[in-house]
């Protein structure tokens, strides 16, 4: 399971003064003792179950078996549909880019429910729509029912609206937060004993990447913090992305926490990291996987121009995010304690440090415990590529 | 039915009867003019060329008041967007549809001025094929600067392109003649009342691509209940005795009804595993029927409620990367050959378009205007379907499909 945090850690975060500065120089003395925790790192160059279950399979036994986490328990698990189902990076379908794998997806499922889940949720807000999950996937030409009947008493829930929930739940990031104290969610992300990332390897134009901390951006429900959310009250269905949380162009309806500091800068490249830090702090993470088999450098979807379809045939997992995302990061060829200017944070702060100031987990490379495939043989260097595009467009 | 006219508005500015032969060798056939224009030398001359000349729809054919296709642009500049931030479409497809089903006999025309902001050769083109697309025919219409323009020679690009659209569809009249394969069968009588939810749930189920067809009370064919997974009955009062005994048959083999309180008694359990905020769905047969909660009278909650209670999985049509799209499905009366229309609203046509399409085939070919030679497609497997990588586009394509193995291409559900 996770670290979790003591009250008096997150005291001495808030207290330094870290929510209205950018983040340059010197790191937080808290850093220095964030937990380290295992991660491991698999070679899986495809989703064919017989390659991609056992890699699976060995990579939890490597974290001390999924029994550990899920036995008993109600899982969630977080996926990323990120943008609608009709967006294709050229004819490429969406799994292959930019979505969590359908059959990363049964296969976590499966062994999960081998492992003695008793309950397992996938849930997911996509995009500008309350239809169920299922009817989402079934326009990106997925069976629902591959992943439904992947294990016993699996379900989905759109959590970008109320769904199944009677009303909203408000969970408290306990440091206080870096830009919102806490966030009014869908209930299944308090209805559950162990909450699962299972993200997709990727870039991302605004956070620099994407790994299984960003992948919870989407726990917000933009009934609440999207575009057309309601100024007093949610809306009933959400209505395009999260533009004020990027933006800090007004504040989300008035039934949720504003931000704390209206005057803090209104950069997507502040404000989103701190908003990631803040949500992954409210809803910790009990398990992070990151899928890289097939992905695409360049962005987090077909909509970042001079995006490419990549095989990494990579995936890594740990039970402590900002570990697991720093060993993505140097499978991606970047250092996971580059600072805002260094790719890929040239325009952002680095989500990893924010989240390691707050003492949730160490980016710090030498400290995390890495076992399965070495870092040397599993990376994909996205940094050059991304080098060589930056220097195309000048 | 073969469609005999492509009408002309004559622009009222083009007194100088010489401007006829802008129509030698185009299918205009059919001169609209305005009363008051002061046009009477160029209607004789028209006639003398064998043209009609009508200052209405002919005898066969109904004039729709329609809008000018595209996307609709709200007040600021921007993309008007509907209550999920897709944006709106201007399109006639869905108003030529219910005329032909309410007038099966008639030619179906409409009458929609250009809009000032949109007069490129590009939405002149559009206007024509988003009529001519679903069987009905724009009186084509110009605006007084390309009137201007294309009488005095500098608007060649745009009478260019407009004729070209208006050629391929004169020399693929058959299609007109192929039916419209569906999902849903939208059942109403489209008038009084019941006018505006119908006609509304029309244009906006075709905004969610959900193949469906018109069926109208007391008109409709056998053939119009063929092959329907779902029947929307949108009307506020309840259905005749034969009507309901008609589609209580079709929901015990298998057909979902979605209908609104005034339906009435529905026997059956209901269906724990499948809750909804709008609808009580109960088990009738091996079907289902799904009631209102209340009076249905939001049409874009009634469109696309009943996409989701009927479900993707029974998608005819999906496609990827198309943009602001507009599509029928069509197939021949032996269901041999299928034409897939695809209407592309944005400036530029897409480029890495995909569509799935359900069904099995044996071969595919797109044919757009201004192309002479269609082009074949690779028919790549995708479950119970196909799926074409399309190459990139301007704004009209037709994707024609022929059934594989002799078998009808989709399977008859009902």
């Amino acid at each position: 399971m996770s670290c979790r945090y003591t009250r008096r850690n997150w005291l001495k975060v808030a207290g330094g003064g870290l929510a209205g500065a950018y983040l340059v120089g010197r790191p937080s003395p808290i850093a220095a003792n964030a937990p380290a925790t295992r991660v491991t790192v698999a070679k899986c160059n495809s989703y064919d179950s017989t390659e991609l279950v056992p890699a699976l399979d060995r990579m939890f036994d490597q974290l001390g078996g999924l029994g550990k986490i899920v036995k008993g328990k109600t899982v969630a698990i977080k996926i990323n549909l990120t943008g609608a189902p009709s967006i294709r990076l050229g004819h490429l379908p969406a799994e292959d880019t930019h979505y969590t794998h359908p059959h990363v997806i049964a296969a976590t499922v499966h062994l999960m429910g081998r492992a003695g889940a008793r309950r397992i949720r996938l849930l997911e807000s996509p995009w500008s729509t309350a239809d169920p999950i299922e009817e989402v996937i079934l326009q990106a030409n997925w069976e629902p029912r591959d992943i439904l009947n992947a294990a016993a008493n699996v379900e989905f829930e759109n959590t970008n609206y109320l769904g199944l929930g009677k009303k909203y739940v408000r969970m408290m990031a306990p440091q206080g937060g870096l830009m919102y104290p806490g966030f009014e969610l869908n209930h299944s992300y308090a209805d559950c004993d162990v909450f699962v990332s299972l993200a997709k390897m990727k870039e991302h134009d605004t956070a620099g990447i994407t790994l299984s901390m960003k992948n919870c951006f989407g726990l917000t429900p933009c009934t609440i913090y999207g575009t057309g959310a309601g100024l007093d009250e949610p809306t009933l269905v959400p209505k395009g992305g999260r533009d004020m949380v990027h933006s800090g162009s007004r504040q989300p309806s008035k039934i949720a926490l504003p931000e704390k500091d209206p005057s803090s800068p209104r950069d997507a490249g502040y404000r989103v990291p701190r908003t990631v830090v803040d949500l992954i702090s409210a809803r910790p993470i009990d398990l992070a996987i990151v899928e890289g088999i097939r992905t695409m450098a360049g962005g987090e979807g077909p909509w970042i121009s001079g995006c490419t379809a990549v095989a990494p045939g990579v995936i890594v997992a740990g039970t402590n995010p900002v570990n697991v995302d720093a060993v993505a990061m140097g499978v991606m060829g970047f250092d996971p304690m580059a600072d805002r200017g260094k790719a890929p944070f040239e325009t952002c702060d680095n989500t990893l440090r924010l989240a390691e100031d707050v003492g949730i987990g160490t980016r710090d490379l030498k400290r995390i415990e890495m076992v399965g495939m070495p870092l040397s043989e599993a990376t994909f260097n996205f940094a050059e590529q991304r080098k060589q595009r930056m220097a195309k467009r000048g | 039915m073969k469609l005999q006219w492509t009408p002309m508005r004559w622009p009222a500015a083009w007194k100088n009867p010489a401007l006829l032969s802008l129509l030698n060798a185009t299918p205009v056939n059919c001169l609209v003019l305005d009363a008051g224009a002061d046009l009477g030398a160029v209607a004789d001359a028209a006639k003398q060329k064998g043209l009609a000349v009508t200052a209405g729809a002919p005898m066969g054919a109904t004039l729709s008041k329609g809008v000018w296709p595209g996307i609709a642009i709200d007040t600021g500049g921007g993309a008007s967007a509907g209550p999920t931030g897709v944006p709106w479409l201007d399109s006639n497809g869905w108003k030529i549809r219910l005329e032909r089903a309410l007038h099966a006999e008639s030619e179906c025309w409409i009458d929609a001025a250009p809009k000032p902001a949109r007069v490129s050769p590009e939405a002149y083109a559009m206007a024509y094929m988003d009529a001519a697309a679903f069987g009905g025919r724009w009186v084509i219409t110009l605006d007084e600067g390309t009137a201007a323009a294309i009488a005095g020679g500098t608007g060649t690009e745009h009478w260019n392109k407009l004729m070209g659209a208006a050629r391929f569809f004169e020399s693929r009249q058959e299609w007109a003649d192929f039916e419209p394969e569906a999902v849903v069968g939208v059942v109403s009588d489209f008038a009084g009342e019941n006018d505006f939810l119908g006609g509304e749930v029309l244009n906006l189920l075709a905004r969610t691509n959900q193949q469906y067809r018109v069926i109208v009370k007391g008109k409709s064919t056998d053939r119009a209940w063929r092959g329907l997974r779902a029947i929307l009955y949108v009307d506020a009062q309840p259905p005749s005795k034969e009507l309901r005994q008609r589609i209580e048959e079709l929901v015990k083999g298998g057909v979902l009804l979605i209908a609104g309180p005034k339906w009435g008694t529905v026997s059956g359990a209901p269906v724990r595993d499948q809750e909804h905020p709008r609808y009580e769905i109960r088990a009738v047969g091996k079907g289902r029927v799904a009631i209102a909660k209340a009076a249905q009278d939001d049409p874009y909650l009634v469109a696309n409620d009943s996409v989701v209670l009927v479900s993707h999985r029974h998608d005819l049509v999906r496609l990827f990367n198309a943009g602001s799209v507009n599509t029928l499905l069509t197939a021949s009366r032996d269901r041999l050959s299928m034409v897939l229309h695809l209407l592309f609203y944005a400036d530029r046509g897409p480029q890495d378009a995909s569509v799935r399409i359900a069904g099995k085939y044996r071969f595919a070919q797109l044919r757009t205007p201004g192309t002479a030679a269609p082009r074949q497609l690779e028919l790549q497997p995708s479950g119970l379907g196909a799926e074409l990588h399309l190459p990139p586009m301007e704004q009209y394509a037709a994707v024609e499909l022929e059934a594989g193995g002799g078998m009808n291409v989709l399977p008859i559900h009902a």
